[in-house]
């Protein structure tokens, strides 16, 4: 049986670290493919010390439409704050298209993939 | 009859004021890490993903067909590249003449075949091969009412070929074990 | 080694003869011909390559979008001929004296021209962009590749 010599791939997935994301959506914008979308709202929150409560975006979900993805990694360059990176797995198939749309969770657990 | 890929795209395909030759080309092969199975992988190399298919040949995950008449059985038809307008009759045919041998699992290889990929917005492109019009992201203009009911969709652009190699084992267990 | 590169504005009545100077003096090799819609004005270009040295030149020629005519350089560069079938067809570009002038990607003459500014794009402009933040009540963008006059104000 034929075993791969090849190294893992620097592309495979897309992670999210979502408590890096501001919802600022950039990649959002910038995706060729419109493969990303995001959900969020915004919050008060009020700083001590400060006359007005601050507005805080928070995500609520996270979307990669892996059935569109080109894999140019414009959105991992583009985020301002690294929310996005690269992970090594590449064997994700799936049964039907619905099933390629990583959400906020799943996109999550792909940081553990090696 | 050998079934190959462009002899097909020959019949069905017309440019111009007539049709044209492309050279023959073929893409049969056997699953190496299932040699008892007897099921025919058929690759119809549209685009780069085709590269990939070449690559896990060239890497021993397939084998090529030792040649003479295909026999009557179940069949992998491995979608690997941009579904073009003009090139749809050539997928179809090539469908219904593996058909014809036994049951075929078609297997959607990289983003092109899955939503139309990179060239989701070309007009002239299909969005997948998929039945129907593809739910998530960005599917607008979807495939419509034609289409294969697709056993796997393999991502990535282009997948690896041992994510070629993984998808195939499966569907091939999957085919053996009914 | 330096390599020359040049950038040449012709009109459009001394395209043949340009490309004919420029090849005569070593840019032989045709690298490319194809077409920018400027809005108003479309600006065919030709890619001028000298073989081993890298020099180049590009040659501009500027037509009106309303009367896209320009003469075919079969003459001078034969491996043009599939370079103007390809403007003509997704630019409307008329290349005169010469014949067989047939779509070479595309299965028929379209009605409008797809390369073209007026030319909109149904599956950018028919598809819900995700960037359009209508949510968070800002000012309604529209995605990359949208012009602002192919979306119905009203829609």
């Amino acid at each position: 049986m034929a075993e791969s010599t090849s190294p893992p791939p620097r592309r495979g997935v897309i992670a999210l670290l979502a408590e890096d994301c501001t919802s600022c959506m950039l990649c959002v914008r910038e995706c060729p493919t419109w493969c990303i979308s995001l959900d969020s709202h915004t919050e008060e929150v009020a700083q001590e010390g400060s006359r007005r409560p601050t507005k805080v975006a928070v995500l609520d979900d996270f979307r990669i439409d892996y059935g569109l993805c080109m894999y140019c990694g414009i959105c991992i360059e583009v985020c301002p704050f690294d929310a996005l990176e690269w992970r090594p797995e590449y064997d994700y198939p799936a049964e039907n298209r619905a099933a390629l749309v990583y959400d906020r969770e799943s996109l999550t657990a792909w940081r553990e993939s090696k | 009859m050998e079934v190959t890929f462009c002899s097909l795209l020959r019949r069905t395909t017309m440019w111009g004021s007539g049709p044209r030759t492309i050279a023959s080309l073929r893409f049969m092969w056997r699953l190496t890490s299932r040699p008892s199975a007897r099921v025919e992988v058929v690759g119809a190399g549209l685009a780069c993903c085709a590269l990939e298919v070449e690559a896990a040949q060239a890497a021993g995950f397939l084998q090529s067909d030792p040649g003479g008449e295909p026999e009557p059985g179940p069949s992998i038809l491995i979608v690997a590249g941009t579904v073009t307008t003009a090139l749809e009759p050539a997928i179809e045919r090539m469908h219904r003449e593996l058909a014809t041998r036994g049951p075929v699992q078609v297997l959607a290889f990289g983003a092109c075949s899955t939503s139309g990929g990179p060239y989701w917005d070309a007009p002239t492109v299909r969005n997948g091969i998929g039945i129907g019009i593809g739910i998530g992201i960005g599917i607008g203009f979807g495939s419509g009412e034609s289409g294969f009911p697709v056993a796997g969709y393999v991502p990535g652009c282009p997948p690896r070929p041992e994510a070629l190699n993984a998808e195939l084992e499966r569907l091939v267990d999957a085919m053996v074990s009914q | 080694m330096i390599t020359r590169s040049e950038f040449i504005e012709v009109a459009p009545e001394g395209w043949v003869q340009t490309a004919r100077e420029q090849r005569d003096r070593g840019l032989a090799a045709l690298d490319y011909l194809t077409a920018v819609d400027r809005g108003g004005a479309i600006e065919i270009l030709a890619h001028l390559v000298m073989p081993g040295t890298g020099d180049e030149a590009m040659l501009a020629a500027s037509v009106p979008a309303d009367a896209p005519r320009i003469a075919s350089l079969l003459g001078v560069f034969p491996g043009a001929d599939w370079h103007e079938r390809e403007t003509a067809e997704m630019f409307g570009i008329e290349f005169l004296d010469r014949d067989g002038v047939e779509p070479l990607l595309l299965r028929a003459v379209p009605k409008r021209s797809p390369l073209r500014r007026e030319t909109p794009l149904p599956e950018r402009v028919g598809t819900t962009w995700p960037g359009a933040e209508e949510k968070q009540r800002r000012r309604r963008r529209l995605p990359p590749g949208v012009r602002e006059e192919w979306v119905d104000p009203d829609g």
